[in-house]
């Protein structure tokens, strides 16, 4: 248990300098890139999140292009009753969300996010996935894990349950 | 402390925050354009002047004039969208008392004299906030009595002339203040001008008199949608800080209506989000922090909790960036012992929430060991 504890420690200590530094850059970025839907796009694919599970299929956002704070959508699961997106940034978890809508904003927003409105961004190397609970809250669907950057840039791959966390 | 003197000491510093400043090209301060052009204010005079006077023969005269309380300056006015008053009147009530005692010239003989004067009437207003001026007649009623007895030395009114001219020093979305800068020569306002303290030898003179004005929007912009918002957060965040074991729904009652008053306030300009004053308490910091003090008790009793609600109590978390090292350590080590348990009695469907959770945000000793226990994957 202590071995645990200190490795967590350590990962929670990076994850929040990471976090920190991230906040940093952010608003260096500037982009003015807007926030892509994913309509007019093909669906972004990748690799499944779990296996074994049904997949839920996704709509958007692209995986590249898609702006600071995309609009995620996917298409609705039967029993499912609600759903949770996980947006895992390069440097570790960003932004999650939960509820029984099948699309939603990065920062919950119910539009585009205006020019200026503070509220967590994406930034290359970014992950995203979202899977669906059924009425007793357990899994019943998985998305894929997939990539997605703000910019035209390629974005980097995803593989589940690698964090970068360092070892003990 | 009460929502209302949280939300009332708030707007205070929002009034400091908001601020407008002063316009580029004519430097000078404005009405803001809000969306009411009707404006009531005061004018708050108060204080006190005092003069001795001691002359060669030994004679001297102590006066004092004081403000009394009973004085009362209100004002209406509107602008147009460039800020300039089209109209608008001041109500005069304004009440002193002027005491004088000493002893006469030559004779030494000792006297108390003391006047009562009220000035009433109502001053048109023209101008702008940078020069705000108020002008017309002012009836006054002065009653003088000496030697403890009344005397009609000056009964019945008179009509006054005055010009008061006011200056904004401030202009914010939610108020307007300045002091006054000019007035009649002779009127007790003018007597504001009188130099703090003036010493000769024989004179002595104390001022302490102050007018200053303060406008703000007449009919404050109040959409009922925010006020619901407003109201709706402040009593989950009541409730859930009264909850020794939250749930995420609990916290989603305060995170959800916080994100639909931030999507209502997007919608408006910076002076409609002044008029509702509502910010400076319900910023992101706060709203983490009613997050994390819910997240430090459930995690407490990580034990009353199933995975699948310590990943919704962790997904709450994290939506509004409430998550600290303290807590994911916290999580985490519930999590794995969610995951012994589950393992020890066979709970796969616990054990496939929490691969899930490892997957979707990359802790890979709890996703290896889910994983391994469902044998699945690589």
């Amino acid at each position: 248990m202590k071995l645990r504890r200190a490795y967590y420690l350590v990962a929670a200590l990076v994850f929040v300098v990471a976090a920190c530094a991230q906040g940093g850059t952010s608003t260096d970025r500037g982009s003015n890139t807007t926030s892509g839907s994913g309509g007019g796009s093909p669906a972004p694919t990748g690799v499944p999140l779990v296996e074994s599970l049904p997949s839920i299929e996704v709509v958007g956002p692209p995986e590249t292009g898609a702006g600071e704070a995309p609009l995620f959508r996917w298409k609705p699961v039967d029993g499912a009753t609600s759903y949770h997106l996980a947006v895992l940034g390069p440097d570790g978890p960003l932004w999650a969300w939960q509820g029984t809508e099948t699309e939603v904003y990065l920062g919950a927003l119910p539009f585009e996010r205006p020019p200026g409105w503070a509220g967590p961004v994406i930034s290359a190397g970014t992950c995203w996935s979202v899977i669906a609970r059924d009425a007793e809250g357990h899994v019943t669907a998985v998305s894929s894990f997939l990539a997605i950057s703000p910019t035209g840039s390629a974005a980097s791959p995803c593989v589940p349950g690698e964090g970068e966390e360092p070892t003990p | 402390m009460t929502a209302v003197l949280r939300r009332s000491a708030l707007v205070v510093v929002l009034l400091a925050s908001l601020a407008i400043p002063a316009d580029a090209q004519s430097d000078e301060l404005s009405f803001p354009p809000i969306d009411s052009t009707s404006w009531e204010g005061l004018v708050l005079v108060s204080g006190w002047i005092a003069s001795d006077a001691t002359n060669e023969d030994g004679s001297f005269t102590t006066t004092e004039t004081d403000i009394i309380n009973d004085t009362s300056i209100s004002f209406e006015l509107s602008v147009d969208d460039k800020g300039q008053v089209t109209g608008g009147t001041m109500h005069v009530n304004l009440v002193w008392f002027v005491e004088s005692v000493g002893t006469a010239p030559t004779t030494l003989d000792p006297f108390h004299v003391s006047h009562y004067h009220h000035e009433t009437g109502n001053l048109d207003l023209s101008g702008s906030a940078n020069k705000l001026v108020a002008s017309g007649s002012l009836e006054h009623e002065s009653v003088t009595e000496a030697e403890g007895q009344k005397i009609d030395e000056v009964s019945g009114t008179e009509t006054d002339e005055v010009e008061w001219v006011f200056s904004a020093s401030e202009a914010s979305c939610v108020r307007v203040a300045g002091q006054l800068t000019a007035a009649t020569a002779g009127s007790i306002m003018n007597s504001v001008f009188v130099p703090l303290d003036v010493a000769s030898e024989s004179d002595h003179i104390h001022n302490e008199l102050v007018a200053t004005f303060i406008a703000y929007p007449a009919t404050v912009e109040d959409p009922a949608a925010i006020k619901q918002y407003l109201d709706e957060v402040q009593q989950a965040a009541d409730e859930l800080s009264r909850r020794d074991l939250p749930e995420a729904i609990h916290l989603l009652a305060v995170i959800r209506p916080w994100q639909d008053l931030g999507a209502q306030l997007a919608r408006l300009d910076q002076c409609q989000q002044a008029s509702v004053g509502w910010q400076p308490e319900f910023t992101q910091s706060w709203l983490a922090k009613q997050i994390q003090n819910a997240l430090h008790k459930a995690l407490k009793e990580p034990d009353s909790y199933t995975a699948s609600e310590l990943i919704d109590l962790w997904d709450a978390g994290l939506e509004e960036s409430a998550l600290n090292s303290e807590l994911i350590i916290q999580f985490l080590d519930a999590f794995h012992d969610k995951l012994n348990e589950a393992i020890a009695d066979n709970d796969t469907s616990t054990i496939w929430d929490i691969y899930a959770f490892s997957s979707q945000y990359g802790y890979p000793l709890l996703h290896d060991q889910a994983q391994k226990a469902l044998g699945v994957g690589g």
